[in-house]
């Protein structure tokens, strides 16, 4: 968590400020690009070593359809009743 | 970059299943957290770069924060909810919820730092965020409404699904808006996930 913090604001003065020389810029998406494939790998191996999430696929996938229809539900019903009341307003 | 991504998790879950020992696995820790801050300092430079998205919202100030600000709290307010329906806690259904359609970054954060099956289940309900998405986008297009087509992509309407909008609704003020709504959900991903759960 801590890290997580750190190392993002750390990344967010470094380019702010301008620190980078512009064609360092698509090596550090390399970079970012290496970085998740090894995340993302570690993250397979986790799951492929763990019997209980692997017997746990099918439920996982139920579970994400719906919580992702909960959160676009949420959110187009929001930005709709503010579009309505935006449209009155002008 | 979707089909990349599936393949190197799979290649993971196979290996995970069939090769690697458990001696093996306490290094895994060692090489995630490694690679979670060199991925977290790349997607800090990527923010801090969109000096343009910076400028354009203090030009265009208060009324475009809330698009985004909407679309996160409907997200998470409405995952909350279908969370409690299938028995979720809520700090789970709303981090999940703020990957906001990142399903790379918010799965990754996850797995690092709460637990492996929730990991997987926000690389998995946002894959879907983003599918429904582009599914929604033209359908809502399509029903007249204008601001409300940015809503269902969440952070993936600066890149992804940002074509699909100029497309579908034929109006680059509310490109403009999509790019920057996808923007400042895109930094609130890394600092909500951690946050909510």
């Amino acid at each position: 968590m801590g890290l997580i913090v750190i190392s993002l604001i750390m990344g967010i003065l470094i380019s702010y400020k301008g620190l980078l020389a512009e064609n360092l810029y698509s090596f550090t998406d390399e970079l970012t690009l290496v970085g998740l494939f090894l995340l993302l790998f570690t993250m397979g191996v986790k799951i492929g070593s763990d019997p209980e999430v692997v017997s746990n696929l099918k439920t996982l996938g139920f579970k994400a359809i719906v919580l992702s229809l909960g959160s676009v539900l949420g959110s187009v019903i929001l930005l709709f009743l503010f579009e309505f009341k935006f449209k009155r307003e002008d | 970059m979707l089909v990349a991504i599936i393949i190197i998790i799979i290649l993971g879950v196979i290996s995970g299943y069939f090769i690697i020992p458990t001696s093996l696995l306490e290094y895994l820790d060692l090489i995630s957290t490694i690679s979670l801050s060199i991925l977290l300092l790349g997607v800090g430079i990527d923010i801090g770069r969109n000096k343009e998205v910076i400028t354009d919202l203090k030009r265009l100030g208060f009324k475009i924060i809330l698009v985004p600000t909407l679309i996160a709290i409907g997200s998470i307010a409405g995952a909350i909810l279908f969370g409690i329906l299938i028995k979720l806690p809520v700090n789970e259904s709303s981090a999940i919820a703020a990957g906001f359609g990142w399903y790379s970054l918010s799965a990754v954060i996850l797995t690092k730092t709460y637990s492996t099956d929730i990991g997987a289940l926000a690389f998995l309900s946002n894959v879907f965020r983003e599918l429904f998405a582009l599914v929604l986008i033209p359908l809502l297009a399509k029903m007249g409404t204008k601001l409300t087509v940015i809503a269902p992509g969440g952070a993936t309407t600066m890149d992804t699904t940002l074509p699909l909008i100029t497309k579908s609704v034929n109006d680059t003020e509310i490109a403009i808006i999509a790019f920057i709504s996808g923007a400042v959900l895109s930094a609130f991903v890394p600092i909500l996930v951690p946050l909510l759960i």
